[in-house]
């Protein structure tokens, strides 16, 4: 190396050492949770979570503002805190009802931009106003933890389908998607997943029930590990587990009318039965009943999404990877006539290990 | 007006202005002559001379150094008159003996003294399995036992001295015929041109004929073990031996080379090469473990897990200092106490590691001086770095890590990249004796990394490293070393 290109890196060292600024780690504010509600005409609430760390547990600190548009809501919180606050740790974003009936975009916008924020990011609609949901105190590590943790937990192992940032910006720039966000309620002090909020655009439409996640989940995710009760025709219940699902989606016809045929092959687990032993016969009739309610509620819940004119399971998209030359304008166009018929196949592998 | 020539008058009176220079005169009563001795007291096994000498030169009728020179039961002795030659000779521990004492020639008798420390356990780099005897300070031991290990023809040694003052011997050791002669002309040719007047040890050789004298990374593999040296030899490559020092050279080596103990070739080949990565991963770890820490806290919050980022927020936030300052203090620390460990008599040293340890490390922490994980990552680091096989490049992997702190502190993670960058683009550049430092991870070479990152059994060995030239490439039959050639099978 000679001389030169020494000094030449020293002073390019030298001259732009000051280029980055410095957050370290102990002297900033992380926010950990954030939430936007409507605050009478034209104005937004905008409540931050920040952990306080103890040792051996965290405590929340919990800021709230009101302001004009959504950036200067988190950047008016800014005046209340003794050290600077960073968005770059946020696990959960959340809307209030009110808010997400209008559309929630322009609260997403900012996360999209930021580059230190993950695409992972949940996002999540309340019942009632965020800020309330907020002000709990919710586990030993912390609210933003405890709500992320909250509906990583139901995505990967019970009835919500999966979504963050990444999907629902996707889904929302999807021509042949619309997004959905789960949607959550404080309970005393606990949170509970209530269900599915479906979006046209970025405004709430339509709420889906926790009794029918699941149907949705397998439709919109092909994949479910939650547990599921059968009530069968003679008053008895079984409870099923769901090990592996497959959902396959066809079409049939013209493509600004085709024939939507939905399968699903689901293979589960007896969990719980409680009416004498598991027999053959039994297990053919609660195969049955299962399919048919399969069948019926997934109708139900797909017929109920024409009516609506929405799309969270993205026909329109899987429509368009099948046919040269589509036009998702056409086929939405005949979107709410469209015939679909459902079928289902479920099969129970195994009823336990001690008969 | 030019000075007279010298003769071995005029150098035997400069000698003798030194006390421990001796000329002695003995009477040989048989046949009735003077015998003029002259040596250098200290270079001369007296025990010798007066048992294996004297009594030839006082009881043997003679009449001309001649004749002393048949009746002596000495092989190496001769007769000189070159001043030159007397002289070198004499402080080699020679007796000169005349029959006048104005003669100019005399009889040159080796009676050397050879004082050497008995073969000992290889110390730096220790084996549990394996041969447990190293190298020594004594050139002729060191070359007996590699001698023992090679017993070919083939085996070449070539010697050269050099220091000006030293007189310095320096063997080169290849098997002709498998070393690439261009590997050894360029070994040869860079000894005979070291200008230098005392060479102490090996390890100055090794920083004038490196082929960067800049670079922190050795480029020359230095070793104790005959064995590690034999079976380099056997690879092809060449060896530096130098008298007077227990460390041998081996060229030209790659950097990989470093990071593979002796002993990964005495373990099966799945240990070995476990315990190969292990100590990769560990150097890397230890370089790149402290930067990470700056750059994290410093700059990139958000890319700590959220589980650990309440630990690290309540381990640091008492501390006072910028993240920078507590990793320099702690580093600092961990480097004061090896070198006190190191320059202190063993008894001593462990109490350096208690006070070092326990005493520093706690009360730091308790003191709000540093933070307890960083303590951790420090303590860790530190242990990595001593788990290089070879001492030389265990220092400049503490030393490596001091500029990345310092990137990380400045640019964050992107200063770490940086840095990565300035250190791998001058590894590119370095040569061992002309061959790439980097190979063969680069330029590629895919055959040798059987014996690179991991070590394949000994039946897919059948080759010598591609990056050596060797003249010989293949070492032994591979199809036929891999055949079982069991009777029950």
């Amino acid at each position: 190396m000679s001389m030169r290109t020494a000094l030449l890196i020293g002073v390019t060292v030298a001259l732009l050492c000051g280029c980055v600024r410095k957050e370290i780690l102990d002297d900033i504010n992380i926010e950990s949770a954030v939430g936007f509600d409507e605050a009478g005409k034209e104005k937004i609430r905008g409540t931050i979570v920040i952990p306080v760390y103890k040792r051996g547990e965290t405590a929340n600190k919990t800021l709230t503002t009101v302001s004009s548009t959504a950036k200067d809501v988190l950047e008016e919180l800014q005046y209340k805190t003794s050290e600077p606050l960073v968005s770059g740790s946020i696990e959960i974003a959340l809307y209030g009802k009110q808010l997400a009936k209008q559309g929630i975009f322009p609260f997403i916008d900012q996360f999209r931009r930021d580059a230190s924020i993950g695409t992972r990011l949940y996002l999540a609609v309340v019942d009632g106003t965020a800020k309330h949901l907020l002000e709990g105190n919710y586990g030993r590590q912390g609210n933003g933890i405890y709500l992320s943790n909250l509906l990583k937990q139901n995505i990967e192992r019970r009835d919500l389908p999966k979504t963050n940032l990444h999907l629902f910006l996707k889904t929302y720039y999807a021509d042949g998607k619309d997004p959905f966000l789960p949607y959550i309620r404080r309970v005393g002090e606990d949170v509970q997943v209530i269900g599915v909020v479906l979006f046209r655009g970025d405004r709430v439409v339509d709420t889906i029930g926790q009794s029918d996640m699941f149907y949705f989940k397998i439709v919109a995710d092909g994949y479910s590990e939650g547990t599921h009760t059968v009530r069968l025709n003679n008053k008895k219940y079984v409870s099923i587990k769901n090990i592996s699902t497959k959902r396959t989606i066809s079409f049939s016809g013209p493509k600004t009318r085709p024939h939507i045929h939905v399968h699903i092959a689901l293979e589960g687990i007896v969990r719980e039965y409680k009416h004498g032993p598991f027999t053959s016969a039994v297990r053919r009739s609660v195969e049955k009943t299962f399919e048919q309610q399969i069948r019926s509620q997934t109708e139900a819940l797909l017929r109920r999404f024409q009516e609506k004119q929405i799309d969270p399971i993205g026909f329109g998209d899987l429509a368009a990877s099948r046919y040269r030359q589509f036009r998702h304008r056409d086929f939405y166009k005949h979107y709410s006539q469209l015939p679909i018929r459902i079928t289902a196949d479920v099969t129970i592998r195994d009823t336990g290990i001690i008969e | 007006m030019t000075a007279p020539p010298p003769s071995v008058w005029t150098t035997l009176q400069t000698l003798g202005s030194s006390t421990d220079f001796q000329t002695k005169v003995y009477r040989n009563d048989t046949a009735g002559l003077y015998l003029w001795v002259s040596y250098v007291e200290p270079m001369v096994d007296m025990e010798f001379v007066a048992r294996s000498i004297f009594p030839y030169l006082f009881h043997c009728p003679f009449s001309s150094l001649e004749e002393i020179h048949r009746a002596l039961p000495i092989d190496d002795a001769y007769i000189s008159s070159d001043p030159n030659n007397v002289k070198e000779k004499l402080l080699e521990g020679y007796l000169f003996i005349r029959l006048h004492e104005t003669d100019e020639t005399g009889l040159l008798v080796k009676a050397q003294k050879t004082l050497e420390r008995a073969l000992t356990v290889p110390e730096v780099e220790f084996s549990v399995v394996g041969p447990k005897e190293s190298f020594i300070e004594s050139l002729e031991t060191n070359l007996f036992l590699l001698r023992k290990r090679i017993p070919i023809d083939r085996l070449t040694v070539k010697m050269t001295t050099v220091g000006t003052l030293s007189k310095t011997k320096v063997a080169v050791v290849y098997i002709d015929g498998i070393a690439n002669p261009d590997n050894v002309q360029t070994v040869l040719q860079r000894i005979e041109e070291v200008e230098f007047d005392e060479i102490i040890d090996s390890s100055y050789i090794v920083q004038i004929i490196s082929d960067n004298r800049h670079s922190p990374f050795p480029q020359l593999l230095d070793t104790e073990r005959p064995d590690r040296v034999a079976a380099v030899l056997a690879e092809g490559k060449v060896a530096i031996m130098v008298d007077g020092s227990p460390h041998v050279l081996i060229g030209p080596t790659t950097l990989v080379e470093f990071f593979s103990s002796f002993e990964d070739y005495f373990l099966n080949w799945t240990v070995a090469s476990f315990f190969r990565l292990i100590r990769l991963f560990s150097v890397t770890f230890s370089i790149l473990i402290t930067p990470m820490y700056v750059a994290t806290l410093n700059y990139h919050y958000e890319l700590i897990p959220k589980d650990l980022l309440g630990t690290l927020i309540t381990s640091r936030r008492e501390i006072p200092f910028p993240p920078i300052l507590e990793v320099l203090f702690l580093e600092l620390t961990i480097e004061l106490l090896r070198e006190a460990g190191a320059r202190l008599p063993t008894k001593v040293g462990q109490t350096i590691g208690i006070v070092g340890g326990i005493v520093i490390g706690t009360a730091s922490v308790e003191a709000g001086l540093t933070s307890n994980v960083l303590l951790i990552l420090v303590a860790l680091a530190a242990l990595a770095s001593f788990t290089t096989p070879v001492y030389k490049i265990g220092n400049t992997i503490r030393l490596m890590r001091f500029p990345f702190i310092l990137f990380a502190e400045i640019w964050g993670l992107l200063g770490v990249a940086f840095c990565f960058c300035i250190i791998v683009t001058h590894l590119l550049y370095l040569t061992s004796l002309g061959r790439p430092f980097l190979s063969p991870l680069y330029p590629p070479r895919w055959r040798d990394l059987k014996d690179a990152l991991v070590r394949l059994p000994f039946t897919s060995q059948s080759k010598r490293p591609e990056t050596l030239r060797t003249e010989q490439p293949i070492r032994f039959d591979g199809k036929k070393a891999k055949q079982k050639r069991d009777i029950d099978e």
